[in-house]
């Protein structure tokens, strides 16, 4: 349940909040957990309903770990590459294997978990200026009253 | 959220339609329909829900709730309480009892307080949303399936190329 909580708030806080048609929003769902199943991606895939959005379902946990060299110099550590949020800027280009993102959130990685306001920021500043007035969710969440 | 006695519901509301403020000024009943979260860490884990507040046949305030990640959907709450702009309700499952307790704001749009799980407490707040609003059919995405390659994601990502990208790696358990 915590990664369709964590895509549900990439939905609420960027995407529902970013309009512009520059943003596109891969959503791999795998079974890196435990015995996880198409039909549990098919529910979670609802939770981001945003038509920039493609989800994939992979039967093996292989395809994730691709990303798992690309981000291991941006702090990864031993972690695996799943359960995380990559962004990257509109240049960046996958040859022989992903690209480092620009930004990464692992939820798993000191100082890198998931955070809707900062990813709507990171991805808000890879945009040109055209697409900047994203606002904040309602939320009366301790602290976000103000932002 | 669907209830089977909601014919009822409805005579009640038209009955009393005349004696009731206009949508959205200083209402004082929290019967109705509110969605909102419970915030365990603000912007990364907000676990969306929705409550229905009515009056039961025989006249007594109770409620429905729905959590659709979980899923839970139409769980009838329990111990529904509201008292001045104090509310309360629990919501009793086989897993335990979670209680919130909020209160309503003035001008009766937004309900706000603290939700009780397992001996920790969490912040809660709920919106009252437009009862003449008509929700959307729940969109089913379509779902492409990656080969262990992840070639279909390669081929997806390059094709986009010139767009700023979002790839989540996520499990749906």
């Amino acid at each position: 349940m915590y990664c369709t909580v964590s895509a549900r708030v990439a939905q609420r806080y960027v995407l529902d909040k970013i309009s512009d048609e520059r943003l596109r929003v891969y959503v791999v769902w795998g079974p890196y957990k435990e015995r996880e199943t198409e039909a549990d991606a098919r529910f979670a895939a609802a939770f981001v309903p945003d038509p920039r959005a493609t989800h994939f379902w992979t039967e093996t946990p292989a395809p994730g770990e691709l990303f798992n060299e690309p981000l291991k110099p941006l702090g990864l550590g031993p972690h695996s590459a799943w359960d995380s949020f990559l962004v990257y800027a509109p240049e960046s280009r996958w040859g022989e294997s992903p690209p480092p993102p620009t930004h990464f959130m692992h939820r798993n990685v000191e100082g890198k978990a998931l955070n809707g306001v900062r990813l709507l920021e990171q991805v808000r500043d890879l945009l040109p200026a055209q697409d900047k007035e994203g606002k904040l969710p309602h939320s009366r969440a301790p602290g976000e009253e103000n932002r | 959220m669907n209830r089977a006695n909601w014919g009822g519901m409805a005579a009640i509301l038209v009955s009393c339609f005349t004696c009731l403020p206009a949508w959205g000024q200083g209402q004082s009943t929290v019967e109705g329909i509110w969605e909102g979260a419970v915030v365990y860490a603000p912007a990364e884990l907000e676990v969306e829900q929705a409550v229905e507040l009515f009056q039961d046949s025989r006249g007594v305030l109770a409620g429905l709730i729905d959590v659709p990640v979980k899923p839970i959907e139409d769980e009838p709450l329990s111990a529904v309480r509201f008292d001045g702009r104090r509310i309360s309700w629990e919501l009793r499952r086989d897993t335990g009892t979670f209680r919130y307790e909020g209160t309503l704001s003035d001008d009766g749009n937004e309900i706000s307080g603290q939700y009780f799980e397992r001996g920790k407490t969490f912040p809660f707040w709920l919106r009252r949303t437009d009862p003449a609003a008509v929700k959307p059919a729940r969109a089913q995405p379509a779902l492409h399936t990656l080969s262990v390659t992840g070639r279909e994601l390669k081929e997806r990502f390059n094709a986009d190329a010139g767009k700023v990208r979002l790839v989540m790696l996520l499990s749906p358990g």
